[in-house]
């Protein structure tokens, strides 16, 4: 069963006289539980495509079907509401806030939702990512790794069906990056969770299932996605 | 070290050209900022400054004549003197010399006829006058007379050279009271403030009456001094240098210095506030920026910029700001001080010329123009020292409202917690934000306790204790009676709009020598400057003869309201219920200081038209008061005045003579309520009265004046304050653009964060105002003691505060919301970039 699926995505920016497609025609699936790498140079559109993926973007044309739902279509509240509970988002600088402790960072997304907060459950990621210790550290105590896991923690909290990486280690060295992306790999198929994540690091992308390549917003390796979903 | 010398201003200052350039959008705000700030400082000063003079102007129209300090019966020796001395500006004659008693069939209540010399008229008294028409009288016949005593008349259209046929009689000391008739001419008439009915007439008029300047209480020098700030040994220096006879005094007010320093210390608190909330705009303005300046004078300093050339840079680029917006900023004020303001003027209140209601003076813009740009470039030098004080590389990080590192054990995280958490998010920004708004709202409620301190109504509130007097004018006559009755009193009662009626009856009392109660009372009045003659040939004429008019009293009564009304006067020390039974009386005089041992005492009186006429009754007094605490008009002789009940009154007269009744409306002022009041006694010409209303009337030019210069102020520093809010507004959601973006990537919907904005925003109001209520509040006390001329009562105008507080709450909600859907409508992921850029 496909849980993510785009058709025939496009992405055009006007830059002056000049067109940039930034993504031309991907389509792509996505099954449930699976753990997808996209890599491509800087500028080949593996950004764009995973912000679309996420509803974080709007594509010129296309379509983005999340969950057998059609995201193109939705307004921008529920675009958000459908994100904070069906995707959990790791960027590359981990966007904490810095005003908030780790465990009210982790939390926020759940209490967006008006929902109080499965303790046990929040637990068990704090505890699984390391970090019963830094639970009331503020982010600019902590280091690059252990603000990542926090980012992890946070798209974990709502038990999202996908979690979308954006260059989930490019700020961090090569152990550190091992360390990050083991658990995430962890915690996903613990939580029968699908992990999309883009990198130009190919060592990293290894650790995956299946790797697709980008190259000037066309797929053009590893394979096409209905080819492999197919098999 | 000329070799380290180089030739890099240029550099420097191509640099500070093409900064400048780059940051149009910002210059532009700035700038705005700027001229904002310059128009706003400018406006207030230059109206506060005409405001201030029409304050000054009706202060002086209120007192009908405009000197310093006046000595009583100047001899013509004394004068010269005086005038010669160094610190004396001018002094002008005054002596009143005759009474209107009647004209036509109407009696007239007392309106006392001048002579002024020409220094008085003049130079003291014109000044002192709204408006006037006609000449002062040259021939013999001539009269010039006030508005008011015109109205007295029932004169309400003068004309120059109508003919005024008065009975009169003339205040010489030999004069018999014998009455005598005249037919004057009407040289001319004025309006004053003053509430008072006079008249002037010629020197040749004057010299007729046979009075002298040196009579006593007549005649006055008014002394206007070149210092006007005198103190009690300049006023002893002149006394001893003009020997001074026994009853002569000078008349000073000692607290003249002081006053000074108090109106002086008022507004310098209120100018501070003023300045403080301007120069809090322009800094704020430039805060806004600040974190991205220090970034970019960090990369300068990379690539080799001494802090120095840094320094220049940055004044560079602030001279620019200020060289285009502070002229803007003069000009825009120019043109609302001297044309927008007098226009509005003109229109409320057509008889003002457009020209000359605000009087502006340069300094005022040559303060307020150095001061947005002093401001400016203070405001502009602290990022350029931050840069320069740190190294390059921490300049390139800096950001503002960093959290310091110290873990906080909580877990809240709702919209209401993070709303609360981005308030105080940056401490010093929270500061800030609070002390400019906090210091806006105080000026706002301050000016507006001036405001409201200067509105003629509440002077004139304090000045009257009724909104309409009517007198029976015949009181003192041979053939007095009874013009206003109690059914008329009961049909004014009845009125719609009438909140109290308190009548006051009188009678004559004849009181017998009693030197146990009275002694110490006349001997003091002896030993005064008001002495009647010799004490002890007096004592001996009183005890022979206590009916004589030198020594009668009057024998008033009050109602229960009138009651109250005394009592409160004289520190409630009288017993309702013994008042009420005629057991106490209160005793009020006029020359003496303290109660002269009277309190406790009881004297013994007849009223000749009593019901008894021969009959002795007693009665205890209980309370001594001054002239304030006298409820009644007309007087006696020496002997202090009894006040005892209506009831008690009623029982030793029958039906006692009412000698005034004081009305008061439910709305003072009210025009409806006057007239049906005033018809009561349309016809009567022996009634007279006074009007809190007409004075009003009277007063109306200059209120306008008042109350639009007021307004202005008031108008303007709400904008300082609610423009202070919007920059804060604008500046805090554009500087949150990515922290915005992270909140909806994790799934804060819009509405979410609209509401947390709100919440902010309603904070910010709320606390602000708390503070500006708990601040604001003992400021204005003191600044409306410092200033109040006629100790008027505290209080607060509510009306325009809760309009102010609620117009900023309802921005402090909708503001931020509004700029967060107009800037933030990029996707999510463009903004979390440009934050990153940022």
């Amino acid at each position: 069963m496909n849980i993510l699926e785009t058709e025939n995505l496009k992405k055009y920016y006007d830059m002056g006289e000049i067109q940039v497609k930034a993504l031309d025609g991907i389509s792509l699936s996505v099954k449930k539980g699976e753990f997808l790498a996209i890599v491509g140079t800087s500028g080949s559109g593996k950004s764009t495509l995973l912000h679309m993926l996420g509803g974080l973007d709007i594509p010129t044309s296309g379509k983005v079907i999340v969950d057998g739902k059609d995201i193109s279509k939705m307004t921008k509240d529920e675009l958000t509401i459908f994100r904070r509970r069906k995707i959990g988002f790791v960027f590359q600088n981990y966007n904490l806030l810095p005003l908030m402790n780790v465990y009210e960072n982790i939390v926020l997304p759940i209490k967006l939702d008006g929902i109080k907060p499965d303790r046990k459950y929040v637990e068990q990621i704090v505890e699984m990512l390391g970090l019963k210790e830094k639970k009331y550290a503020m982010p600019n105590q902590l280091s690059g790794g252990q603000q990542q896991r926090v980012a992890l923690a946070r798209a974990l909290a709502t038990k999202p069906a996908i979690i979308l990486a954006d260059e989930p280690t490019g700020n961090l060295d090569s152990r550190t990056s091992q360390d990050v992306l083991g658990l995430m790999k962890t915690t996903g198929q613990r939580f029968g969770q699908t992990i999309v994540m883009i990198t130009h690091n190919d060592e990293i992308a290894q650790m995956a299932g299946r790797i697709i390549r980008l190259e000037d917003g066309k797929i053009c390796g590893g394979g096409n996605g209905y080819a492999e979903s197919e098999e | 070290m000329d070799m380290l010398k180089v030739k890099n201003k240029k550099a420097v200052s191509e640099i500070a050209g093409i900064t400048y350039k780059a940051n149009k959008k910002r210059n532009i705000l700035t700038i705005f900022a700027i001229v904002l700030t310059t128009f706003l400082i400018a406006v207030v000063m230059a109206v506060g400054v005409s405001y201030w003079n029409t304050i000054i102007e009706r202060q002086i129209r209120m007192e009908g004549m405009d000197y310093d300090i006046e000595l009583s019966e100047p001899r013509e020796d004394q004068v010269e003197q005086i005038r010669s001395m160094d610190n004396v500006e001018y002094a002008g004659i005054a002596v009143k010399c005759a009474v209107l008693e009647q004209y036509q069939d109407k009696s007239l209540d007392k309106i006392k006829i001048y002579w002024l010399d020409e220094t008085c008229w003049k130079k003291q008294t014109i000044p002192a006058l709204e408006s006037y028409e006609g000449s002062y009288p040259q021939s013999k016949n001539e009269i010039m007379l006030g508005m008011n005593a015109l109205k007295a008349m029932g004169i309400q259209n003068p004309e120059i050279g109508m003919k005024v046929f008065v009975t009169y009689s003339i205040l010489a000391n030999d004069a018999n009271m014998e009455l005598l008739e005249n037919e004057f001419v009407l040289s001319g008439w004025y309006i004053d403030y003053s509430g008072d009915k006079r008249g002037y007439v010629s020197e040749e008029f004057f010299e007729t009456t046979g009075v002298k300047q040196t009579d006593f209480t007549q005649g006055t020098l008014k002394i206007t001094l070149r210092n006007p700030l005198y103190s009690e040994k300049d006023i002893t220096e002149m006394q001893n240098a003009i020997d001074l006879d026994g009853n002569q005094i000078i008349d000073a007010d000692y607290d003249t210095n002081s006053n000074f320093c108090k109106i002086v210390a008022g507004l310098i608190i209120l100018l501070f506030m003023i300045f403080a909330s301007g120069y809090l705009f322009i800094y704020n303005t430039l805060y806004i920026s600040i974190a991205k300046d220090i970034r970019y004078y960090g990369q300068l300093k990379t690539v080799g910029m001494t802090s120095v050339q840094l320094k220049t840079m940055v004044y560079q680029q602030a001279i620019r700001n200020a060289v285009i917006g502070i002229p803007l900023g003069l000009m825009a004020a120019v043109i609302a001080a001297k044309i927008i303001i007098p226009q509005l003027l003109h229109i409320v209140n057509p008889i003002l010329s457009a020209g000359d209601v605000v009087s502006v003076n340069v300094w005022v813009f040559l303060i307020a123009g150095c001061f947005a740009f002093f401001t400016n470039i203070i405001s502009c030098k602290k990022p350029a020292k931050m840069a320069g004080d740190c190294s390059p590389i921490e300049a390139l990080r800096y950001t503002i409202g960093r959290v310091k590192g110290k873990n906080r054990e909580r877990e809240s995280g709702g919209t209401y917690s993070m709303a609360l958490q981005n308030m105080f998010r940056d401490k010093k920004q929270a500061v800030i934000i609070f002390v400019s708004f906090i210091i806006a709202l105080s000026v706002f409620l301050v000016i507006n306790v001036i405001i409201l301190e200067n509105d003629a109504r509440s002077v004139l509130n304090e000045v009257y204790c009724y909104d309409i007097r009517f007198k029976n004018e015949t009181m003192l006559d041979n053939d007095r009676r009874q013009l206003i009755t109690d059914d008329m009193i009961s049909r004014i009662e009845s009125m719609e709009g009438i909140k109290s009626v308190r009548k006051v009856t009188s009678t004559e009392a004849v009181i017998p020598y009693q030197e146990d109660v009275y002694g110490a009372y006349y001997e003091e009045l002896y030993q005064s400057r008001y002495s009647p003659g010799n004490y002890e040939d007096d004592m001996r004429l009183y005890q022979q003869d206590p009916d004589n008019d030198l020594f009668t009293a009057r024998f008033i009564s009050v109602d229960e309201k009138g009651f109250e009304a005394l009592n409160e006067k004289l520190g409630n020390t009288l017993n309702k219920d013994d008042f009420e039974n005629g057991k106490i009386a209160a005793a009020v005089k006029t020359f003496t200081e303290g109660d002269n041992g009277m309190i406790g005492k009881t004297i013994r009186f007849y009223l000749p038209d009593g019901k008894e006429a021969n009959k002795k009754y007693t009665i205890q007094i209980a309370a001594v008061g001054d002239i304030y605490s006298n409820p009644a008009y007309f007087s006696g002789g020496y002997t202090p005045d009894l006040i005892v009940s209506e009831k008690y009154a009623g029982k030793l007269l029958g039906e006692p003579l009412t000698e005034l009744i004081d009305v008061e409306y439910e709305e003072a002022f009210s025009k409806e309520t006057e007239q049906k009041v005033k018809e009561v006694f349309y016809d009567d010409k022996q009634i007279s009265y006074e009007s809190k209303l007409e004075r009003y009337s009277e007063m109306k030019s200059s209120e306008t004046q008042v109350k639009v210069l007021g307004n202005s102020i008031g108008f303007m520093i709400a904008m300082l304050a609610i423009l202070n809010y919007l920059n804060m507004m604008a500046a805090s959601v554009q500087n949150r653009s990515k922290e915005f973006a992270t909140l909806e990537s994790i799934g804060m919907t819009t509405k979410q964060l609209k509401k947390m904005l709100r919440m902010e925003g309603i904070g910010y109001a709320a606390i602000s105002i708390v503070i500006s209520l708990i601040i604001g509040i003992p400021i204005s006390y003191v600044v409306f003691n410092g200033i109040n001329i006629y100790r008027i009562p505290f209080s607060i105008p509510w009306m325009s505060n809760v309009i102010l507080f609620s117009i900023v709450l309802v921005l402090c909600m909708t503001v931020p919301v509004f700029i967060y859907q107009k800037t933030q409508n990029y996707s999510i992921i463009e903004r979390l970039r440009k934050g990153e850029d940022q």
